[in-house]
């Protein structure tokens, strides 16, 4: 049975049943988790395309009013590794798709990482036709970073957390480049050069600007990396801010348990709130 | 004739301690449900579910040393399955890591320790009786606080520090040796997983890891079951009853039963420590992200390493029907 929480919820909660409906036939059963506190919604392997790409839906109750955020895990992992932070972004009032989406840990290449990611903020957009703020953790942010400076509408804002987005130096650094990397990207970059810049942000953002919210934790590895890439993004006038989280590392900046998972929480719901409005 | 009246008393004492005990202990009622119903003490083995989580309630106004943090919620920092066999005249405890990888409803493969923080007490055994295909008829929990009463109940717990120990998180600071802690440093010794030790002059940081921890917390209950196997009389009994049964819930059942036999057979009984033989579900090498200056961008999980985990416990504790038929279709 469909619990409706709110009677403006009906109008979206029905198109995406005939959504679901429409592609796997069989009406998930959605269910309730304690998430921080608050009543959410969950449906499970709710698709993105008739591709693998599928995702769970943590949708609060004031749906209507929600802003849209689609979650994307590292490269070396799965959409699980996201569960908790997206219970608790949609705890704070976003509707949240994690997605997984095809990367390294799967064998496949960056391009088809890229498509699934696209086909995921289609799908969010498609369902919930609102504006989608994308997400992405660690080396997920990678691929997503293109897939955002390439399509025009494959997200209206985004947010990097903890991420990695490609390198400032040319010839690429040689501390990127190994056995993992070159089968991701498709080709060693002495042979294949076009293949390693079309893999870089740095190389791709001369586009319209685009909004971009970089989180990374004071005590981050990745710190150095995220300013260095915050400056790039400026200089091509992108609209981009830097958020830098106290007492914060790489994998806590996810967890919402923890003081700096809550900041990163709150930070978002905003960014995500101020793109829906 | 005078020595004989003195166990009488003992054993009145003790009774009483208990019946006390029983009477204070917190009441899981939502367990309840996901349990099955247990036989008698003598007549088979009881499986027993005891959990250490993470909450500080009531920390404050009585170990105030110990690292209050700023976590929202409860999730289970140490899983163990105690089979107590009276017809083989064994306690046997199994430590299950948190991280094992489980399917749990509606929030899909998930580590073991979120179940407590999510689904509450209930989602969690559920998880563990569908993960190792066993029956569970009691639930018992502890939080930081009923873990260092029961320590210091005893009277301190020896333990020897394999390396001296300094980590500001757990709130722990050990020289290495045998020594006896009180309930703040076993807590901190279990909970540590950032174990700043001394090595050549210097001090250098070292993470012991999950497995690291896991071990800890085995060595822990050993030199806790042992000890308090020992020391069980009725002034510790009591003393437990007043200072520290009420940071401990139990299933209903359990509190309803009599502890005596409990008791008497912790007193007898010999203990056997196992651990759940496991494997990572994906290889650390996966795990570890190629773009620097990243260590990893996904969660480690691990699952059961079969057969050995099947046979270890098949030969410890009955299996659940569910498990001896096989998957339904």
């Amino acid at each position: 049975m469909w619990a409706l929480t709110t009677n403006t919820g009906k109008h979206v909660r029905r198109r995406l049943v005939e959504t679901v409906n429409g592609v796997i036939g069989t009406r998930p059963e959605p269910t309730y988790a304690d998430g921080l506190g608050k009543d959410i919604e969950i449906v499970r392997a709710f698709p993105a395309d008739s591709s693998s790409v599928v995702g769970d839906v943590y949708s609060p109750d004031a749906v209507d009013r929600a802003p849209v955020v689609v979650m994307l895990h590292g490269c070396c992992g799965m959409r699980e590794d996201l569960t908790r932070y997206s219970l608790a972004v949609a705890g704070a009032g976003s509707l949240v798709y994690n997605v997984s989406w095809r990367c390294l840990r799967t064998g496949d290449s960056i391009r088809q990482s890229i498509k699934d990611i696209t086909a995921a903020v289609k799908v969010a957009h498609d369902v919930w036709e609102r504006p989608v703020t994308l997400a992405a953790w660690s080396d997920g942010a990678l691929p997503a970073t293109l897939a955002m400076l390439e399509g025009e509408s494959t997200g209206d804002a985004f947010v990097g957390l903890s991420g990695f987005y490609g390198w400032a130096q040319s010839p690429v650094p040689s501390e990127v480049v190994n056995r993992r990397t070159i089968s991701y990207i498709g080709d060693d970059p002495k042979r294949s050069p076009t293949l390693w810049s079309a893999a870089n942000p740095y190389e791709r953002l001369a586009v319209p600007p685009r909004r971009f919210a970089l989180f990374v934790g004071e005590r981050d590895l990745a710190l150095g990396d995220t300013l260095r890439f915050h400056a790039a993004l400026e200089s091509q006038e992108h609209h981009a801010s830097v958020e830098i989280l106290e007492e914060c590392e790489h994998s806590t900046l996810v967890v919402p348990r923890l003081p700096a998972g809550r900041e990163s929480v709150a930070r978002l719901t905003s960014i995500a709130r101020e793109i829906d409005t | 004739m005078i020595r004989g009246l003195v166990e009488v008393a003992k054993a009145r004492a003790m009774k009483g301690a208990l019946r006390l005990a029983a009477r204070r202990v917190k009441i899981d009622h939502e367990v309840a449900s996901r349990l099955k119903v247990p036989p008698h003490w003598d007549r088979g083995a009881v499986t027993v579910l005891v959990i250490g989580v993470d909450t500080r309630s009531r920390l404050r106004r009585r170990y105030k040393t110990i690292p209050q943090g700023e976590l929202v919620g409860s999730s289970a920092d140490s899983i163990l399955v105690v089979v107590v066999d009276a017809p083989s005249n064994a306690i046997r405890v199994i430590t299950v890591p948190r991280s094992l990888g489980v399917e749990l409803p509606d929030l899909g493969y998930q580590r073991l320790g979120w179940a407590r923080q999510y689904g509450g007490s209930s989602s969690l055994v559920t998880a563990v009786a569908a993960a190792l295909g066993i029956d569970i008829h009691h639930y018992i929990e502890l939080g930081f606080r009923a873990f260092a009463g029961l320590v210091d109940a005893i009277g301190g717990v020896e333990f020897d520090v394999p390396a001296p120990i300094r980590d500001w998180r757990a709130g722990v600071d050990l020289s290495e040796g045998y020594q006896r802690l009180d309930g703040p440093a076993a807590l901190g010794l279990v909970r540590s997983r950032q174990h700043t030790v001394e090595s050549g002059g210097h001090m250098e940081s070292r993470n012991i890891g999950e497995d690291g921890r896991s071990r800890n917390v085995a060595e822990m209950t050993h030199a806790l079951a042992v000890q308090m196997s020992r020391a069980v009389n009725p002034t510790i009994a009591a003393r437990i009853a007043l200072k520290t049964i009420r940071d401990i819930s139990v299933d209903p059942i359990l509190a309803g039963r009599d502890w005596l036999p409990l008791v008497n057979m912790i007193r007898v009984m010999d203990f056997e420590f196992h651990s759940l033989p496991v494997s990572p579900l994906i290889p650390a090498s996966e795990l570890r992200s190629p773009f620097p200056p990243f260590q990893s961008s996904g969660s480690q999980y691990l699952q059961l390493a079969q057969p050995q985990a099947i046979n270890l416990l098949q030969s410890l504790s009955p299996l659940s029907k569910e498990a001896r038929d096989g998957p339904t279709h």
